[in-house]
């Protein structure tokens, strides 16, 4: 009786799981794929989509002054990033929205201290306006549905997962530990599916 | 006879009413004694960047809680809360180089709560400051 109703509840988690993955997944369909880009990476080199060919990746916007979200950000991302250290099949990018300060230099830096690498995880950079489109393109559904995100969706502190088909699959804040473990679960989940 | 009893019954049922609000205010204003002053302090402005257990970030960031330099110069830490720091540390033998910030519209009061905070919870050897303690020390800060 013990180990039916053990499996009973493993059961009830994982349809919940699988289910609630799926209602994201039906939320951003209709988003447009993510058009190709070009950025410069902490090593300096040219990062485009082809970079991530056949991976699911995560990408957020931050910079590497900022005192408050950026914080937690850096922390949560980096447990997704050791979770999948030795998945070829996982990438993550950070793209700053401060390129002014943060020069290749510091994102190496950056990197470097906060013990990542490329091409695992790619920190880049581009001008200005460049980024600030291309967070409007990943963002654009997410700033629809929740206007009144602090400090502008450009900067909301989001981690947003993309499929191999250049598609936004889901949204998770990334300044909070149980979305980051949301995120965690649903990489599994689609590394399992394949 | 019975309208006396009535007025007994009453009068027990107003008394039970009357302990049971004291009770209630008591329970509040215990309530509110134990919460910790520099707990909310802390986690408002200290713990987006150095965590909510004082532990900090990889080699960016360094960690309050369990760190030689905060055991060995805990008489500074006002000075940093308040003024901030630039440059090179090295704590626990790792040397970190992000500037931070001050925190100048903290008041002594929450300043020293914030002190208390710490060393309450990772440098109890280090004990209490006052908010007196906290001006004195920010008067000498380098």
């Amino acid at each position: 009786m013990y180990k039916y109703s053990l499996f009973l509840f493993l059961l009830t988690l994982n349809f919940a799981c699988e289910n609630s993955f799926k209602t994201t997944e039906k939320q951003f369909a209709h988003l447009d794929k993510i058009p190709d880009f070009e950025f410069v990476n902490q090593e300096g080199e040219t990062v485009t989509l082809a970079n991530f060919e056949n991976k699911f990746y995560v990408a957020d916007f931050f910079f590497t002054h900022c005192p408050s979200i950026c914080v937690p950000m850096a922390q949560n991302m980096k447990t997704v990033y050791e979770t999948f250290i030795d998945e070829d099949e996982v990438a993550f990018l950070s793209h700053t929205i401060d390129p002014a300060r943060d020069t290749i230099g510091r994102l190496k830096y950056y990197a470097d201290k906060l013990g990542v690498s490329a091409p695992k995880w790619q920190f880049v950079r581009a001008d200005k306006e460049y980024t600030y489109n291309m967070a409007h393109t990943y963002y654009k559904v997410a700033a629809m549905e929740n206007e009144d995100l602090p400090g502008g969706y450009d900067h909301s502190g989001h981690f947003i997962l993309v499929d191999k088909n250049r598609k936004v699959l889901a949204m998770y804040n990334g300044t909070k530990e149980d979305e980051t473990q949301a995120l965690i679960k649903h990489i599994k989940y689609l590394l399992k599916q394949q | 006879m019975n309208n006396e009893k009535a007025s007994k019954n009453t009068r027990n049922i107003m008394f039970a009413f009357i302990v049971i609000i004291v009770l209630f205010a008591l329970a509040a204003v215990f309530k509110n004694i134990s919460i910790e002053p520099g707990k909310e302090a802390y986690l408002n402005n200290c713990a987006q960047c150095h965590g909510k257990n004082g532990e900090g970030l990889a080699e960016l960031i360094p960690p309050i809680s369990n760190a030689d330099w905060v055991a060995n110069n805990h008489e500074q830490l006002a000075c940093i809360i308040v003024n901030g720091i630039k440059g090179e540390i090295v704590v626990n033998g790792v040397t970190y180089n992000e500037s931070m910030e001050g925190n100048d519209y903290l008041t002594l009061v929450e300043t020293a709560n914030i002190i208390n905070y710490i060393n309450k919870h990772w440098y109890p050897e280090n004990g209490f400051v006052t908010p007196e303690k906290v001006g004195t020390i920010l008067n000498k800060c380098k």
